[in-house]
């Protein structure tokens, strides 16, 4: 699968970089980019080629590819950061439709659902063991905070996006950079998966339930039972997430 | 008043270094308030003391940054909330490349996914409503400069009101190059706290960068630095 990186180091055109040739003007660039993070082509974390070498990809002047980039900017899906490890890079993936889930859910199976569970829960549980032990000052007030935006939110988009602030957030109060871009990463691949279809106000409740022991085993700095309910919580996610797939899917 | 021969060998050098930063810091600072001071009028808002300050300010951080090649970043940041005046206004500038520098954005929109919301946390907090210098971190600036870094802070006043802090970041990786040699005077094992207890620098593999540690490991005294502000303290073994 092609991914930016690739795409930067060997010259190989972005996906959907030739539908958008031509006359394209700078919305359409953005467009075809957003739709590239929808379907896993690009993922969140990644870095983008230079404005130049993407402007040659799409064949479009590099003022317009600018204004492709800012229009994604200005969406909150890239940011450029400055300085030495400055870029321009993905951040969000735009929050897929209800049929972009339905259609993710049945192109994979169980096993690989099962297996973004594991990998999640391994980050997931070492980032809680991590944070019981790193936390410091009122950090745990921002986390109650984030906790709270889950509850409060009105649609299961809102929802995701709340419950992934406050698995990154922990992953802040972790210390640990690289688990925090892991964290990122799986976030935006796996809180739409297990949101979408679930019974909305049941996940709202257990998801906040799960949060509050997690939080508790954080403040009271017992990295044991703080890996512990951050694993239980994550195997929760998980099987919502499988029976989604099992739901709508009833010809497997 | 320790004396020398109580404390370690680790203990002068380490205080001297923080308190040439925070000097130095300190003086920056003074520069930013006069020519805001010079600038402005007392009944500006900290947008237009933003807008008065910031050529001079570019100039005040290159040359901030060009003495101190381990800096990551400075500058002032204001408190939007004095005085109600709406969203955050922020004059930063990291390193870039060999000798460059750029001024950095923050996420100054409340009502964006990326906000950054800084009034919030404990680099800006401390300083501008106690008035103590102060350091923060180790911490993951998510949202803010993205990096790994340890931030240090002094108040900033113009027309006799607090109008934000002046501060600068260290990665916590280049903070180590800085203090590890001074650490390893120690002769043995040792750590540096930061205000919370959380480890600064170790020169022991059983400590590291960001673990708290709220007691006295057995084997270890604890030896406050001379300083009012920061508070820090060093644990060596012996």
């Amino acid at each position: 699968m092609p991914t930016v990186s690739d795409a930067a180091q060997g010259g190989a055109p972005l996906p959907f970089a030739e539908e958008a040739s031509g006359s394209a003007s700078g919305a359409a660039v953005a467009d075809r980019i957003a739709s590239s993070i929808s379907l896993g082509l690009l993922s969140v974390g990644e870095r983008l080629p230079t404005e130049i070498e993407l402007a040659q990809q799409f064949g479009v002047a590099v003022n317009t590819l600018r204004k492709g980039l800012a229009e994604l900017r200005d969406r909150e899906i890239v940011v450029t950061r400055r300085g030495r490890t400055g870029g321009t890079f993905i951040v969000k993936a735009p929050f897929p439709s209800p049929e972009e889930v339905r259609e993710r859910l049945r192109d994979t199976s169980l096993v690989d659902l099962r297996d973004l569970r594991d990998e999640h829960v391994a980050v997931g549980s070492a980032i809680a063991r991590l944070a019981a032990t790193r936390v410091w000052g009122g950090s745990i007030v921002r986390l109650e905070e984030l906790a709270a935006r889950v509850s409060a939110a009105r649609t299961p988009a809102e929802a995701a996006s709340a419950d992934s602030r406050f698995h990154i957030e922990l992953a802040v109060l972790a210390q640990s950079p690289r688990l925090l871009r892991s964290e990122i990463r799986i976030q935006s691949e796996i809180a739409p998966l297990h949101w979408t279809f679930s019974d909305f106000e049941q996940t709202q409740t257990i998801v906040a339930s799960d949060h509050h022991d997690v939080i508790r085993a954080v403040m009271e700095e017992d990295g044991g039972r703080a890996s512990l309910a951050m694993s239980e919580h994550l195997q929760h996610d998980g099987v919502r997430m499988m029976d989604a797939k099992l739901s709508i899917d009833p010809d497997l | 008043m320790t004396t020398h021969d109580e404390s370690t060998a680790a203990l002068e050098p380490i205080t001297a270094w923080f308190t040439r930063a925070f000097a130095e810091l300190d003086a920056m600072n003074r520069d930013f308030c006069q020519l805001l001071e010079e600038a402005t009028g007392v009944d500006d808002d900290v947008a237009r003391l933003a807008k008065a300050g910031r050529d001079g300010f570019t100039e005040r951080v290159r040359v901030f940054l060009r003495e101190h090649p381990r800096i990551n970043g400075a500058g002032l940041i204001f408190s939007r909330s004095a005085r109600g005046e709406g969203k955050g206004v922020t004059e930063w500038w990291v390193r870039d490349g060999a000798d460059g520098m750029t001024r950095y954005q923050f996420g100054v929109n409340p009502l964006g996914q990326r906000f950054y919301d800084y009034e919030k946390l404990e680099w800006f907090t401390v300083s501008v409503s106690s008035g103590r210098p102060w350091l923060t971190g180790p911490y993951i600036d998510y949202l803010g400069v993205e990096e790994y870094i340890v931030t240090m802070t002094v108040r900033s006043e113009v027309h006799g009101r607090a109008v934000g802090v002046t501060g600068c970041d260290i990665r916590v990786s280049d903070l180590e190059r800085e203090l590890l040699p001074l650490l390893r005077l120690a002769g043995g094992p040792a750590l540096l706290l930061n205000p919370h207890d959380g480890v600064l620098v170790s020169s022991s593999s059983r400590f590291s960068a960001g673990d708290v540690v709220h007691d006295v490991p057995a084997g270890f005294r604890r030896v406050a630095l001379p300083l009012a502000n920061p508070p820090l303290t060093l644990l060596v073994s012996g």
